[in-house]
């Protein structure tokens, strides 16, 4: 986590990042609800960056939640993970992931991989307001 | 009557012997009997007596016809001495007598009468004993005309008429001498009661009757009524006018009387005759028409073989028109070698005088036929055999029928009895002796429970039972012992005839079919724990790809990551031998990164179904050069791709081949000058094998069989860098294929590899588990063990 954030950061992506520790911090987050229960619930992240694998509720779980509510059902998800086991792909894009990036052991490559990434989701990527969505 | 009349000669001679006048003449105004006479009449007596006692013996028939000759011989001499009026002497021989003996004609000699009757009784006599058969009527005749002669002398002595006695003038008989002819001609007729004139008196034709009843009256009438006529007239009752129409009429009236009740009575008996001859021929009838009706054939021989009746079925079998085959033999029908078995079957009964049974088997216009037939005396009033006769039914169909059943029976593969619900087999197929090796006495000796494996007999006797209730036993399985002491299980249908208290039963034996069977199911429960075993294993296979995938590569990316970062954010506090080692770390990382993912994609080959599709091999070659040309701009390599190779196969895995093969011919000719790298077929016995030769580093023969193991590597990563991962997923994806792959090369020559794919088949999933489980479970232990070192 700490390498990805180190990679946005040398790939100058300035946004704001919030970081959630596992799949329940991740949900809490998105539906303001426990710790993050006074934030307001349309603003909704650029893109959610997500791990399969995380403590608690998994990546696909979470996925799963995310294009079950009408809020979130548009929100760009690109999952970012060390499987390249075609069961994930399959999983991840029948759940309705965006995108499915591998992560590279080389740290270089991984870099590369981080600034095409911010460039396309944050740049060029274009998503339907959330007003809109819900009226 | 021989006897009385040779009584009288006795006397006769006696009263000669004695000198008794009685004797000798009766009366003194009589005639006397000569010597002569007495001994010719005791003959001729005698002779009579012998016949009748014995006439079938030899020595009987012989002393009479000597007898008899000599009677003829004395009264041939007389007779001679009449003729040639001489004098033989023999007159006086035995006794002398008075020279003026009355109505003599020289003392002594009997009457020229008496010599002609002594003559030809004997003659007659003599023909009877010595069974003349060719002049049976002059016996008859003789003795006829001495009879007559006798009765007329005797008439004259009764009518006192001396010209009859004396019928001549040569000498009279005498009224014994009479007498005694009379007798010997009637016992003569007597000997021979079923031939000549006493045949027909004797008969129980009308004619015998009505000469029965007629002939003593014709003889007795007139003599009686000639009596009377002659002692009226002496009487002077009547003149000779009135005496003989007397006598006339009343004989007359009398045979009149006579002849009309004769004829009365057989005109009775004729119509009794008529009635029962009436009755036979219905009777007769009827019996023929049952016989011809019949299916049967009747026929009756004689004695001499010949057909005497023959019934019409018979008469179709030869095809012949009704009676045309009495009078014929059984040689006229059949070759000689057949009719010699028939009539020798005809004359058991002829021999036996006993009913015969018998099969007899024919060849006639209608095929071969089988008989069974019935061979019987057929006997007269006497019980003298005279005919034999036949029924012969027609069994060929029922022989057939019973021919086929029994070959049926013989010679079924399956196992045929019969038994009894007494517990016994009663009849068995030779197909029993060849399944339990026990004969057929043996099993038919003891009860067949006792060849039932123990642990079957109870439930055995309970379808036994079953079957002795009429129910049917339908695949009813126990075992059978054989008599090797083995057991074989028998399947049974059977069925049960209560009435006759039989089953009938046909059993199979499945003793095989029972052992594949348990083989069989032992080979699913083992294929069945195998899969259980397979699919688990499979289970922690993906479980310890999967976990690969995620948690042993995020490790390697934190360590090449941080040194990455460590090497960027804190190189001036870092000396160049601590630069390097960050290197080293992150090589290593990489490394092992690389390993991870090609033991995973050989794991994924494990788990991917193959999915045939029509591939050209040579484009996809194309495509996998251009990659490299991609990777690695800077290098000239000269490739040369054969055109048009085009297979069955999936194409990914094929992909997957073709990037390791030219993947790897790219990596080792990377140190020539003059890198060349050729992908091309050649035909191996029909079968097209693919190769990818290059002329790079090559290897040495000696570890070729180590080529395409998993981790297996023939050069350091100094050299060529690599995991040793390649060759064995190419190895495995070739191998799924249905083909093969082996290598040639040398050091620093080059190396080809070649591969053949099965044109169509890919085999299934399930096969490679079963060929290649063992090994790959190993492998993939293998794979783990050096994942985690």
């Amino acid at each position: 986590m700490q390498l990805t954030l180190r990679a946005l950061k040398q790939n100058n992506i300035t946004n704001e990042i919030v970081v959630a520790k596992d799949g329940v911090e991740a949900l809490e987050y998105l539906f303001c609800t426990g710790t993050y229960a006074g934030r307001n619930p349309y603003a909704l992240p650029q893109v959610v960056l997500m791990d399969l694998k995380l403590p608690r509720v998994d990546g696909l779980e979470l996925l799963r939640h995310i294009r079950a509510d009408r809020r979130t059902k548009f929100l760009p998800v690109v999952i970012l993970t060390s499987s390249k086991e075609e069961q994930d792909l399959i999983g991840s894009y029948s759940l309705g992931a965006n995108s499915y990036i591998h992560k590279p052991v080389d740290f270089a490559q991984f870099c590369e991989a981080v600034r095409h990434l911010g460039l396309y989701w944050l740049l060029l990527n274009e998503v339907p307001q959330i007003e809109t969505v819900l009226s | 009557m021989g006897g009385s009349a040779a009584l009288i000669g006795l006397l006769a001679y006696a009263g000669w012997a004695f000198d008794i006048v009685f004797l000798q003449g009766i009366r003194r105004d009589f005639v006397t009997m000569k010597p002569n006479t007495a001994v010719g009449i005791l003959m001729l007596g005698t002779s009579v007596v012998i016949l009748g006692l014995g006439q079938s013996r030899r020595f009987a028939r012989i002393s009479a016809s000597i007898l008899s000759l000599l009677t003829a011989a004395i009264g041939a001499l007389s007779l001679a001495e009449y003729i040639f009026a001489a004098d033989f002497g023999i007159d006086q021989l035995l006794f002398r007598e008075h020279p003026v003996a009355i109505e003599t004609w020289s003392p002594g000699r009997m009457a020229l009468i008496t010599s002609v009757c002594f003559l030809i009784v004997g003659v007659a006599l003599h023909m009877i004993a010595a069974e003349y058969r060719r002049i049976k009527r002059l016996p008859d005749f003789f003795l006829s005309a001495t009879a007559l002669i006798a009765l007329f002398v005797l008439l004259g002595y009764a009518f006192d008429e001396r010209a009859l006695r004396n019928l001549n003038m040569y000498g009279a008989m005498a009224l014994h001498t009479a007498a005694a002819f009379l007798l010997i001609c009637l016992g003569s007729f007597a000997l021979r009661p079923s031939e000549g004139i006493v045949a027909s008196v004797f008969t129980s034709a009308p004619g015998g009757m009505m000469l029965r009843w007629v002939l003593p009256a014709a003889v007795t009438v007139p003599i009686l009524v000639g009596w009377l006529r002659w002692t009226g007239e002496k009487q002077g009752l009547y003149g000779t006018g009135v005496g003989v129409a007397l006598s006339v009429v009343i004989t007359i009236l009398l045979l009149t009387i006579l002849v009309l009740l004769g004829a009365a009575k057989i005109n009775r008996s004729q119509d009794r005759i008529d009635l029962i001859e009436k009755s036979a021929r219905e009777n007769d009838e009827r019996l023929r028409t049952l016989l011809n009706a019949s299916r049967m054939s009747a026929y009756m021989f004689d004695r001499q073989g010949r057909f005497v009746f023959t019934n019409r079925h018979t008469d179709d079998l030869y095809q012949s028109v009704t009676g045309a085959l009495i009078g014929k033999t059984l040689y006229d029908l059949y070759p000689a070698p057949q009719a010699d078995i028939y009539h020798a079957n005809n004359e058991r009964v002829w021999n036996s005088g006993a009913m015969v049974e018998i099969e007899e088997t024919a060849q006639i216009s209608a095929g071969t036929k089988t008989y069974l037939s019935h061979k019987f005396p057929v006997c007269d009033e006497n019980g003298e055999m005279i005919a034999l006769g036949g029924i012969s039914y027609d069994i060929t169909e029922l022989k057939n029928a019973e021919s086929e059943i029994n070959r049926f029976f013989q010679l079924s593969i399956n196992l045929l009895c019969i038994a009894n619900l007494d517990g016994y087999f009663v009849k068995l197929n030779p197909m029993w002796e060849q399944t339990l090796g026990f004969s057929n006495d043996e099993l038919t000796a003891k009860p067949f429970i006792e060849f039932v494996h123990p642990e079957d007999r109870e439930k055995t006797l309970a379808e036994v039972q079953k079957l002795a209730s009429g129910v049917k036993v339908i695949s009813f399985e126990n075992r059978y012992l054989c008599k090797d002491g083995s057991y074989k299980t028998l399947l049974w249908n059977s069925a049960s005839a209560v009435e006759y208290g039989l089953i009938y039963a046909t059993a199979v034996d499945i003793t095989e079919r029972k052992q594949a069977e348990a083989d069989i199911l032992k080979l699913n429960a083992d294929l069945s724990r195998q899969s259980t075993a397979l699919q688990a294993a499979n289970k922690e296979i993906e479980a310890f790809s999967y976990s690969v995938s995620h948690d042993l590569r995020a490790p390697l990316r934190s360590i090449d990551g941080f040194s990455q970062a460590l090497l960027e954010d804190y190189r001036d506090r870092l000396d160049e031998t601590g630069r390097d080692y960050l290197r080293r770390v992150r090589s290593a990382a990489q490394r092992m990164a690389q390993l991870i993912d090609d033991m995973l994609q050989l794991s994924r080959i494990t788990r991917i179904e193959p999915n045939p599709e029509h591939v050209n091999l040579s484009a996809v070659a194309g495509a996998v050069i251009a990659d490299c040309r991609r990777k690695s701009p800077d290098r000239a390599v000269e490739v040369t791709i054969q055109d048009g190779l085009e297979v069955d196969g999936d194409p990914r895995l094929l992909r997957v081949v073709l990037e390791n093969l030219l993947g790897n011919a790219w990596k080792y000719t990377s140190k020539k000058a003059a890198a060349h790298i050729e992908f091309g077929s050649r035909t191996d016995a029909g079968d097209a094998t693919f190769f990818v030769r290059d002329n790079g580093a090559g290897f040495d023969m000696a570890y070729a069989d180590k080529l395409f193991g998993a981790f297996q590597r023939l050069h350091s990563v100094e050299e060529f860098e690599g995991t040793g991962i390649g060759l064995a997923t190419v190895k495995r994806i070739i191998h799924r294929h249905g083909g093969e792959v082996w290598a040639e090369g040398a050091v620093d020559a080059g190396a080809t590899f070649y591969f053949t794919l099965k044109p169509t088949t890919i085999v299934g999933e399930n096969d490679e588990r079963q060929d290649h489980s063992a090994g790959r479970g190993q492998s993939g232990r293998r794979a783990v063990d050096a994942a985690c070192s």
